[in-house]
């Protein structure tokens, strides 16, 4: 290797080869930065530059204006500030919040197909919902009834159109590969000795993270205490919160808590609940490893999942989980710790129903 | 948690299920506060009786390597945390009586004549 040592000179070495691949070490980079700015900063931009135009209109608006209209004409009205306001909190609180999640993910270097969409969708949607406000806030200028508005049809056109070319342009200035790539860190352990009747069950609990049980945890909470503050303060009804909450906590249960175990009949992974209960015989195990999952970049989440690339399985929190080969159908992963000797016993157990017809 | 037994062996069933507990727990894969599986699970995998487990877990218990309570699960207790000190002299220890030619029985009976 004769490459230059020093800034400048290496720069002009890239400069001179400028098609060829970047160097190892920056492929597998996150575009944390670039997803930022498209996912949140260019909402933010479009949001702020909505809100300061219909601000600068709102002494030229009717009031109350038109917030919603019917083929016919105008149905709904507000206070001239709604609109403003209304642009400001929806425009800055979803991309917000639809982004914060995904962020964990990237910054331990993960990146796929669901940030990517992401990245894209946000600004597409900031740019939908800044045209069709500013434009309903434009065409009622000078007007002195909002009922006299005219449609907005050509500002819903408008901001569809710009939505779509905002979020292809995003899809592809953010990049199309996903890593780390599935197996990049998996690892086949040697089988476990087994004596010829000895019999063996490996059993674990691996259950979601902790914000996951308190989101559900909490949302049941509030629920219970909803029902019961209506229940002493008012007469109405307070069964449908109850059976809400009831639903949930059972949601939760079947979710967010499995018990996975190996033994002679192959892998189950149960939920608390008991239901789901999901299965891979043992003589449809083609092989076992660990693996590490990254829950947004190969499965868009935490849940029950299937991954772009063909995989399935429960997918509870980012790190160690058992992978499944099976013979006729992809992939079979549970994130749970000691994976390793989970696929150790589970390869011993096949390897001997082979070797026994 | 590796749960491992031989039918076929000498020694009864629930005495095997409970050594399998004591190793994990000698080898730290079972640490302070964790849960055992359920006994039903561990039976049911194994395809031996629900009761053979319960009397290893009872059996722990009388060793005071596991909490049971009505309703809930065996935890494994601060005095098994113990237990897995010991894992790197047993290593030694097994290993120097294996090099000089002494049986696992042989080596069980001289612990045990040290215990009284």
């Amino acid at each position: 290797m004769t490459e230059p040592r020093t800034p400048a000179a290496r720069r002009t070495t890239q400069g001179s080869t400028a098609s060829e691949r970047p160097p190892a070490p920056t492929k597998h980079r996150v575009p944390i930065r670039r997803f930022i700015v498209l996912a949140m900063l260019v909402p933010v931009v479009f949001t702020i530059a909505a809100v300061a135009l219909q601000l600068w209109w709102l002494p030229e608006l009717p009031d109350p204006v038109a917030i919603h209209w019917t083929p016919d004409g105008p149905d709904g009205f507000a206070p001239a500030w709604t609109l403003p306001v209304l642009t400001a909190v929806i425009g800055l609180g979803i991309p917000l919040l639809m982004t914060s999640s995904a962020l964990p993910g990237l910054r331990n270097g993960a990146w796929g197909p669901s940030p990517r969409l992401l990245g894209a969708v946000s600004p597409a949607m900031s740019a939908l919902l800044a045209i069709v406000t500013t434009w309903s806030a434009g065409v009622q200028r000078g007007i002195a009834d909002a009922a006299d508005a005219p449609g907005v049809e050509p500002g819903l056109a408008t901001g569809l159109a710009a939505a779509v070319i905002v979020g292809l342009v995003s899809w592809f200035i953010l990049p199309g590969e996903t890593f780390p790539e599935p197996g990049d860190e998996a690892e086949s352990p040697e089988p476990i000795a087994l004596a010829a009747g000895e019999r063996v069950v490996w059993v674990r609990t691996t259950a979601a993270g902790a914000p996951a049980r308190i989101a559900v945890l909490g949302a049941v909470a509030l629920l219970v205490g909803l029902a019961v503050g209506l229940g002493i303060t008012t007469t109405a009804p307070i069964w449908p919160l109850v059976i809400l909450a009831v639903l949930l906590a059972l949601l939760g249960a079947a979710t967010l808590v499995f018990r996975v175990r190996v033994d002679e009949r192959g892998l189950a992974v149960r939920s608390v609940l008991g239901v789901p209960t999901l299965r891979v015989a043992l003589h449809d195990v083609v092989s076992a490893e660990r693996v590490t999952v990254h829950p947004m970049a190969e499965f868009g989440g935490i849940g029950l999942r299937s991954g772009l690339d063909g995989r399935f399985g429960v997918v509870l929190r980012a790190g160690e989980a058992l992978q499944v080969t099976r013979r006729d159908r992809g992939p079979f992963v549970v994130t749970v710790d000691d994976a390793a000797i989970a696929a150790a016993t589970l390869m011993a157990l096949r390897r001997r129903e082979q070797s026994e017809p | 948690m590796l749960i491992r037994v031989e039918p076929g062996a000498d020694e009864p069933l629930y005495e095997q299920v409970a050594s399998s507990v004591r190793a994990q727990l000698a080898a730290g894969v079972l640490q302070v506060g964790d849960k055992l599986p359920p006994a039903r699970d561990v039976a049911d995998g194994l395809g031996i009786n629900l009761h053979t487990v319960l009397r290893a877990y009872q059996l722990l218990r009388d060793e005071h390597l596991i909490d049971l309570r009505r309703g809930r699960n065996a935890v494994v207790t601060e005095a098994a945390g113990t237990l897995g000190t010991l894992n790197a002299d047993i290593v030694q220890l097994v290993d120097r009586a294996r090099t000089a030619g002494i049986t696992a029985d042989a080596l069980v009976s001289l612990v045990k004549e040290t215990y009284r």
